[in-house]
């Protein structure tokens, strides 16, 4: 009789052939063939004594080299020498494995043969460590005189819940926070006294810059002071150190005007008040004001406006009026840019924006949150031109060792500003340049350059307008005798070169967007409306969009 | 510096994906299946694992795959969520409780398990979601690993201090030796980087208490009883990390010194010992680094000097990008969770021990070019030297399973079949549904 010993020995084709022999299923495993001859031969699983012989076999002599280089799938038995413990019996599945059929206790698996010392050490380590951890941290931040509880709880009525004004819950006078405020020894409005506060240290900062003013003499103000000082104040200009247009208004200026009007009920100007439809007591005087603000060469556009109104009110709590409630086109001041950043400081990379990071797509931190910027370039009259940025790329290239980018990379149309031209003649400078003025970049200009770029860099605003095409009399038309509803968009397009028409139009209907053809084909609904929008383009310059009149939909012309 | 750094990100990713095809083809190449069920289960969890850690990776560095939080519907954000915490979580679970020698012994204590880890999920979620009330940190399904870990701790350190002797043979010390290598393993290819903040607990410092995900804002958000729970969990999984390392500290010291008087064996648990010291010695290098703002880390950990970025490279990335992957390597053929028989397998073997060892030069060279401006050339030369060497061998002897992790094992008390179908299927659905939400949304 085969023992399972003896089969298992044998190559697993061997195994099929006796089954085949005994009619049984060849399928599976050696370890299933043989479970089966051993059933169907009406042979014992097990042979008490060959196993027993096995199970007390020593251990090394499995593990003998010649073993490992066995046919895998011969049997070896790797027993240990304690198996005969009565709780553990093993069987094998397969050539080299020893399964133990009852798990080892948990206890013995986690703590070894003397789990209760072992484990209790641990335990009562990582509990002392626990406590310490906890009371460390809680008698730093929840330990209070009187009861924690009743603090904590009230910490977070005051200063972040009711009486915290970034938080949609702000209450500061329900009579919670004024409880809580009055345990916590603050005042139930410290949120908005603390705002407050801070908003005015801000503005104090940007306000005391000596006389970096941010404010300019105007030529009205001067030819009103000397008048003022003429009829009024017995003085003439010279007491102001004589100021052309454009000179620093300074804080010196200021006191000398306090000083003078000190005597007629004036005397507590700011330099604000200076401005046309300024403060000053003297404002009827002097109608067009004395000055205005420094050009930075930046203006408040309405996109940027409307965006830091946004910014005010949802993230910094505040609104336009620390701005000075600026209107579009205003210049963005110094003080303008002081008080963005002091705003931006209190957030991760913000507070160093300059004025170029508020331009569309520029490189302050809050970028994302403003697409359309806040600022644009304020005119100089001048435009990059088309031939101009190629003309500028190329001597840059080839000549000078740079690229677009320190023209902040500009595309025609852009504003030439102070800053470009700056740029440019630092760059001309070593070579015989370096005093142009944005008219010599004009195509035959002065420029020592200008045989370099016969067709210039800049064109004027009077020559970009003339150039620009325009269209008008936009409407939509419909052709009615067609079973599909065909819509075109008439418009008479002016160009004064002559240059083809290559306007393009967009269609929308009930003001959503809804196509870029020239003619759009749509069955409508009855009560539908469809507008169509040009945008005139010449092939060089595009034009200002019209868009047309809405034409509604009705039953006739379905 | 940054771009040397991102580097570590691509052969980190490069190397999971070699190490998980290597395991997934011995795992599951077709034929004769003859290793039992703790190396079948051993195996799928480590494939899990790596799985889990390929996935994350490529979510970072190819936001594609990933979930676009913008713009998809909340329900689909929700689901991948707790898929991907699904994933996370069981796998983990079941590598530190279910293999070689089981702590869950019976069907039903999975099922429990499974169950008590998607609430603790729910309730980690919901007390933290948009229109939370009370609003409050909760770290429930972190105790609940961490009360794990303690389990595979007191498993790893009753062997690193008293391994049973060589020559026992008792069943007994075939257990203990078994399921204490294991849990050396499994505690070395599980370490998460809050191992960083062990001395920071004691120390009561901001780079443990004030990092997320342990921060206590509850007090501020929900007030004292909220504060007081997240407080609790907090304490608890900060103090078990603390708690192993320094235990594991000291017991790879005292291993050592055995070792050297001959008491002790020299074996994985004194490679252990050694991965142990040398990740105490970053330990110590970046909460130095913290309390003397010799580099700066923000609340979420992202470094924010230069030096902080290589800190964290030598620290976090060292540690995600090389040692899991090739731990994870290590614990599979070490343990014969997959078989290495035939003349083929050695070769296979062998090419994923060069690609290994290449990751290594790569990473080390990276991050020493970071550190110190080295050519590229001598680090070519070095590297050339090294690979040319053959210390693929020394890798490759390292990994060579000892007999008895190879022919014993224990039976699992029930239907075999049921149970690894059971525990794969927990894991891989999540997996599965977090896969599909990433690249469909």
């Amino acid at each position: 009789m085969r023992t399972e010993t003896e089969l298992m020995k044998l190559k697993k084709n061997e195994l099929v052939e006796i089954a085949e022999s005994l009619n049984a299923d060849t399928s599976g495993t050696k370890a299933e063939l043989t479970k089966r001859i051993l059933t169907l031969e009406d042979l014992p699983d097990v042979e008490p004594e060959q196993d027993h012989d096995e199970l007390t076999a020593p251990k090394i002599e499995e593990n003998t080299p010649d073993a490992k280089e066995n046919d895998d799938e011969e049997m070896q038995v790797n027993i240990p020498d304690h198996s005969e413990d009565a709780s553990i019996e093993s069987t094998e599945p397969s050539g080299k494995e020893t399964i133990f059929e009852e798990l080892p206790s948990r206890w013995l698996i986690a703590g070894g043969l003397r789990p209760v010392p072992y484990l209790s050490t641990m335990a009562v380590v990582f509990i002392l460590m626990f406590t310490y951890g906890f009371n460390d941290f809680y008698s730093n931040h929840y330990s209070y005189e009187g009861d924690d509880k009743e603090y904590v709880d009230c910490a977070r009525v005051t200063y972040h819940s009711l009486g915290d004004g970034n938080t949609s819950d702000y209450a500061p006078t329900e009579q919670a926070n004024i409880d809580c405020a009055e345990l916590l020894g603050v005042s139930p409005n410290w949120w908005q006294e603390d705002m407050d506060a801070w908003l005015q240290s801000m503005l104090d900062s940007v306000s005391e810059s000596g006389n970096d003013t941010g404010f300019i003499w105007t030529q009205a103000g001067i030819e009103t002071m000397a008048a003022l000082g003429a009829s009024t104040f017995n003085a003439n200009m010279s007491v102001y150190g004589d100021p052309v247009a454009g000179d620093e208004f300074t804080e010196q200026d200021l006191a000398i005007w306090n000083g003078y009007t000190a005597t007629f009920g004036g005397g507590n100007d700011t330099i604000e008040d200076l401005l046309a439809g300024g403060g000053s007591p003297f404002a009827v005087y002097m109608p067009m004001g004395i000055v205005d603000y420094k050009p930075t060469g930046y203006l408040w556009t309405q996109a940027g406006i409307d965006t830091m109104a946004y910014l005010g009110s949802s993230t910094f709590n505040t609104n336009m009026s620390v701005f000075g409630d600026p209107s579009e086109g205003d210049v963005f001041t110094a003080q303008h840019l002081a008080v963005w950043n002091g705003f931006a400081a209190s957030f991760p990379g913000g507070g160093s924006d300059a004025y170029e990071d508020l331009l569309p797509s520029g490189g302050s931190p809050f970028a994302i949150y403003m697409p359309q910027g806040i600022v644009e370039h304020a005119p100089t009259g001048y435009f990059w031109s088309h031939p101009g940025v190629p003309t500028m790329a190329y001597l840059g290239s080839t000549t000078f060792g740079a690229n677009m980018s320190v023209f902040a990379d500009p595309a025609p149309g852009d504003v030439f500003t102070a800053q470009h031209l700056a740029v440019w003649n630092g760059f001309t400078l070593q070579m015989g340049g370096g005093n142009d003025t944005i008219a010599d970049l004009l195509p035959g200009g002065g420029s020592p350059f200008s045989a370099y770029m016969p067709s210039g860099i800049v064109m004027t605003e009077a020559e970009w307008a003339n150039q620009t095409p325009m269209v008008s009399n936009v409407t939509v038309e419909v052709n009615e005798t067609a079973n599909t509803s065909v819509f075109s968009c008439g418009y008479i397009f002016h160009d004064a070169q002559g240059d083809s028409d290559n306007s393009t139009i967009l269609w929308f209907v009930n003001n959503s967007y809804a196509a870029n053809t020239s003619t759009y084909t749509v069955n409508l609904t009855n009560g539908t409306t469809v507008a169509c929008m040009v945008t005139p383009y010449d092939g060089l310059y595009w034009g200002v969009s019209v868009e047309s009149e809405s034409r509604l939909i009705l039953a006739t012309e379905d | 510096m940054t771009e040397g750094l991102d580097l570590l990100d691509d052969i980190g990713l490069v190397l999971s994906v070699f190490i998980l095809l290597f395991i997934s083809y011995f795992h599951l190449r077709p034929g004769e299946d003859k290793r039992t069920w703790d190396r079948r289960m051993g195996a799928s969890l480590v494939i899990w694992l790596l799985l889990y850690f390929v996935l994350r990776r490529m979510q970072t560095l190819v936001p594609t795959t990933g979930i676009d939080y913008l713009t998809t519907d909340a329900m689909i954000v929700s689901i991948s969520g707790y898929a991907s915490s699904l994933n996370f979580f069981y796998t983990h679970l079941f590598l530190m409780l279910l293999v070689p020698i089981p702590f869950l012994r019976k069907p039903w204590q999975i099922a429990v398990l499974g169950i008590v880890v998607f609430v603790a999920i729910h309730i980690d979620r919901t007390a933290v979601a948009a229109d939370a009330d009370p609003f409050y940190n909760s770290m429930l399904t972190y105790v609940i690993i961490m009360a794990a870990v303690l389990v595979c701790f007191s498993t790893g350190m009753r062997f690193l201090i008293n391994p049973p002797a060589v020559d026992d043979a008792s069943v007994e010390a075939l257990a203990m030796r078994r399921s204490g290598f294991f849990a050396l393993g499994t505690i070395a290819v599980v370490m998460d980087n809050m191992i960083f903040r062990a001395i920071g607990f004691l120390a009561g410092t901001g780079n443990a208490w004030w990092t997320f995900p342990t921060v206590n804002y509850s007090g501020a958000s929900a007030g004292y009883d909220y504060a007081m729970v997240t407080l609790a969990e907090m304490t608890f999984i900060l103090g078990v990390f603390s708690f192993v390392m320094i235990a594991f500290g000291l017991g790879s010291v005292y291993h050592i010194i055995q070792s050297i008087r001959k008491k002790h064996p020299v074996s994985l648990a004194t490679v252990f010992s050694g991965y142990i010291l040398f990740i105490w010695t970053l330990i110590i290098f970046r909460h130095w680094a913290y309390v003397t703002g010799y580099a700066t880390w923000d609340m979420s950990e992202v470094p924010m000097d230069a030096n902080a970025e290589i800190i964290t490279a030598l620290s976090d990335g060292f540690s995600f990008h090389l040692i899991y992957p090739t731990i994870a390597l290590l614990h599979a053929v070490k343990f014969g969770l997959i078989t290495i028989e035939s003349e083929r397998d050695q070769k296979i073997l062998r090419l994923v021990a060069l690609c290994v060892m290449v990751a290594i030069t790569a990473v080390f060279t990276t991050l020493l070019e970071v550190i110190i401006p080295i050519p590229d050339l001598v680090l070519a030369v070095v590297c050339g030297l090294v690979l040319a060497t053959g210390w693929e061998r020394h890798l490759i002897d390292a990994l060579e399973p000892d007999e008895e992790m190879k022919t014993i094992s224990w039976a699992w008390p029930g239907n075999e079949r049921a149970m690894t179908w059971s525990v794969n299927l927990m894991i891989g659905i999540p997996f599965v549904v977090k896969l599909l939400a990433g690249v469909v949304y």
